[in-house]
């Protein structure tokens, strides 16, 4: 540190973002920083140090005073205690729900909600993927996946006193601030887990229990038939270290103490090792912690989940997770929970590439799945949409400056191609080449390995519905045309000219296409109309996977067959809806106010 | 004061303070005290309230020395107290001081009667400029006094606050923009 900025880097950084009224600015600025007063010499170090070390004395002068006046205060508050109620702590509310988690309450069986409240004697049951995050005062737990938790007790008037069983599943609970009388116990079928200021894990079945620590302290006490558990000792588990109890442990303890070989404190000691945790099980607990407490840091009321992202631009999967954008930031969601964001602006759809995230945001920049920034590079022009594909080793980044750039995953530009007017199409991997249309009617075709451009037609018209590559033929998309052409050969192989097609997608052995008058039809390798179907106008997010053929048409989302029969549709809640995203199970849609999953 | 201590790093110092030598103290003071007073003045715009919050800043530090990890920058450890202190301050201030009073403060100077920040808005310009600071959220103006009123550099400014450099040089660009709406909606420039 200590390197400070001068004036001229600091009136150089207005100007670059004030325009033309820089220099008034740097005059405010100027002036405003001249206004900001002298220190005067009110206080000196001596002040300072005099000042730490006498209110310490000060301290020590007035302890006797204070331990008089305490000692009255404590009598007062132990009689104010006997005859009236202490402040309520907060009751147990449910924060967040993940799937499908059921609430047993009063033997009826109801779907847990966030912001509903759990009492005593309610069970949580979570099915497969899915998850519940429940607040209990200082204390949060999360419930995973295939999971029984049945609170046993809950208090929360005077002291906060919880305890749950769980029979099965995963329990990860991390507790702060707990207050003398406050007591937090998890039971499993095997072991008991007394919490207090700490963050474990506790995994557990019919037959054992694992515990796993974070930090802080865990007493593990396992539960021996035929005895309260009060009466059992239990081994401390520290951070960073876990331990198994399982129905062989209990039986070993059993065994020993009944042929009197050690005590009970001993053959537990003996017979419930704890070790080092696993690296890997750290780094999940870590990250569980990091999740709990990101959700609550965000918001303290509600976690910040996928659908308090508005307005969402784009959305990418990477394995089980969303990388979503809005016009203000870039969001990572785990579980549909936002994990972390970095709030500037994405000026384009990000592309995953393995562990990378791909966007431009001013500059091109490439993040981790942590949020750290990997690489940053200066491109001319801005990428339009969904535009980046990779090459090879290498991802091909066209822009509205008319430059292709190559670039490789440790973000060095290998070639950067000057196509000369704004490329307006998807780059396809043609051969040995990459292809390109740009605004001024051009095909580019440029050698990915030496980085130029080895072919140039002028095509008379612009390509503003994409071009397709099957090599060595390729289609040509135009608002009035789709031309199949062998480019080797330099030869038109067929056209089919249509009014106002507005989208086109490639299909296995042809290619689809939407018009403005609300048709959908399929065209054959060979140039036929295979099909044509009738929707709505305005036909848009066009989209082809395994499962057929998806679209929105006006404000209806239609799941198509291959050969063109409409599966089923749904209307969505209002119009300028988008697929933001397609998996062969899911269809993620972004309508006006809201964020809608559906399944295929 | 010792030439010698001249001579050390911030942290050098720091271990001397540790080790019992008072005097190493008097240089980080007179190091980061006028800085400190600014950036707190930037804060609460009002004389007697910075001193008093410097004061604090400077007692927290040096009762919390031995916590200091000397593997660190002591500035920018020193910098996240101060802006701690100064938000505890705004927050403590909001609670009392209302919209209105604040309008009325400003009237006030307006009309020529002399109030603590007299001493500072001495023309139309700066108190506007003054103004729209203020108006910035919290985010972009801990950005903005960092690097315009303390002339840090981004890497620096990105430690004190724990986010990426890239968000605090987004953060900067945005307060610019804004005080420039700020001051073009005012007439001020």
């Amino acid at each position: 540190m200590n390197r400070w900025a001068d004036e001229k880097e600091l009136y150089a950084e207005i100007a670059s973002y004030a325009g033309d009224v820089a220099d008034a600015l740097c005059t405010a600025l100027s002036r405003w920083q001249s206004s900001l007063p002298p220190l005067r010499d009110t206080y000196t170090y001596k002040d300072i140090i005099e000042h730490s070390k006498s209110s310490k004395t000060y301290k020590k002068k007035w302890l006797y005073v204070a331990a008089g006046i305490a000692a009255v205060v404590v009598c007062g508050v132990i009689l104010f205690n006997r005859f009236v109620e202490k402040p309520a702590h907060k009751p147990a509310v449910c924060k967040a729900v993940v799937g499908n988690v059921l609430l047993i309450r009063d033997n009826e069986s109801i779907n847990l909600d966030s912001g509903m409240e759990i009492v005593q004697s309610d069970t949580i049951i979570t099915e497969k993927k899915s998850m519940a995050i429940i607040e209990i005062g200082s204390a949060t737990l999360r419930i995973d996946e295939n999971s029984n938790v049945s609170i046993h007790s809950l208090q929360h008037t005077q002291v906060l006193s919880l305890a749950a069983s769980m029979d099965k599943g995963i329990l990860y609970a991390t507790v702060q601030k707990l207050h003398k009388g406050d007591s937090i116990l998890v039971k499993t079928k095997t072991a008991v887990a007394g919490i207090r200021g700490t963050s474990f894990l506790v995994k557990s079945d019919n037959h054992s229990t694992k515990l796993v620590v974070l930090d802080g302290r865990v007493l593990l006490t396992p539960r021996l038939p035929d005895m309260p558990t009060d009466d059992i000792p239990g081994v401390v588990v520290d951070g960073g270290k876990s331990s198994v109890v399982d129905i062989r442990t209990l039986h070993t303890i059993q065994k020993v103490v009944k042929e009197k070989k050690v005590s009970l404190d001993e053959a537990i000691k003996q017979s419930i090792p704890v070790s080092k945790a696993d690296e890997n099980e750290m780094q999940v607990l870590d990250a569980l912690n990091q999740n709990v407490s990101t959700h609550i840091a965000i918001d303290e009321d509600k976690a910040l989940g996928i659908n308090d992202l508005y307005p969402i631009v784009s959305i990418r999967l990477y394995k089980n997770d969303l990388v979503v954008t809005t016009n203000n930031g870039i969001y990572y969601c785990e579980n549909n929970l936002v994990q972390w964001m970095q709030d500037y602006p994405v000026e384009s759809k990000p592309y995953i590439w393995d562990d990378y995230i791909i966007f431009q945001s001013r500059v091109l920049q490439a993040l981790d799945t942590k949020g750290n920034t990997k690489w940053e590079i200066e491109i001319e022009g801005s990428i339009m949409g969904d535009s980046i594909v990779p090459i090879r080793d290498m991802l091909a980044i066209p822009t509205t400056k008319g430059f292709m750039y190559f670039i490789t995953k440790n973000g060095q530009i290998r070639h950067k191609v000057n196509c000369n007017a704004p490329i307006v199409s998807k780059p396809v991997l043609f051969g040995q080449m990459v292809c390109v249309a740009t605004a001024d009617g051009y095909l580019y075709a440029i050698d990915v390995v030496l980085g130029v451009s080895i072919y140039r037609k002028h095509i008379g018209t612009v390509v503003s519905n994409g071009i397709f590559a099957n090599y060595p033929e390729m289609y040509i998309v135009t608002t009035t045309s789709i031309e199949k052409v062998h480019l080797l050969r330099d030869e038109v192989i067929w056209r089919y000219n249509d009014s106002e097609i507005v989208t086109a997608v490639e299909h296995p052995g042809g290619i689809l296409f939407a018009t403005a008058k609300g048709t959908l039809a399929k065209l054959t390798a060979m140039g036929t109309l295979q099909w044509h179907i009738s929707l709505s106008k305005d036909i848009h997010s066009l989209q082809y996977t395994s499962k057929g053929i998806v679209c929105i048409a006006d404000n209806v989302f239609y799941h198509i067959s291959d050969t063109g029969e409409v599966l089923w549709s749904y209307t969505l809640p209002s119009r300028n809806n988008e697929i933001l995203a397609l998996t062969p199970k899911q269809v993620y849609i972004r309508t006006e106010n809201s964020f809608i999953i559906l399944r295929l | 004061m010792s030439q010698t201590f001249k001579a050390l790093k911030d942290e050098e110092l720091v271990k001397c303070v540790i080790d019992g030598n008072d005097h190493a103290f008097e240089e980080l003071y007179q190091r980061y005290s006028e800085r400190i007073f600014k950036l707190l003045y930037s804060y609460v715009y009002n004389e007697e309230d910075a001193i008093d919050l410097m004061h604090d800043v400077f007692i927290r530090a040096y009762r919390h020395l031995h916590r200091f990890d000397v593997t660190r920058t002591f500035s920018s450890w020193i910098y996240k107290i101060a802006i701690n202190c100064a938000k505890n301050h705004r927050y403590k201030v909001h609670k009392t001081d209302t919209m209105i009073e604040r309008e009325e403060q400003r009237l006030m100077q307006a009309e020529g009667i002399k109030t603590p920040e007299d001493y500072i808005i001495d023309n139309e310009l700066t108190q506007e400029f003054s103004l729209a600071v203020d108006a910035l959220s919290d985010k972009f103006r801990e950005v903005f006094l960092l690097r315009f009123g303390q002339q840090l550099q981004y890497s620096d400014i990105a430690t004190i606050l724990n986010i990426s450099e890239r968000t605090a040089k987004w953060r900067m660009e945005k307060a610019i923009m804004y005080i420039t709406d700020f001051l073009k909606k005012r007439g001020a420039i």
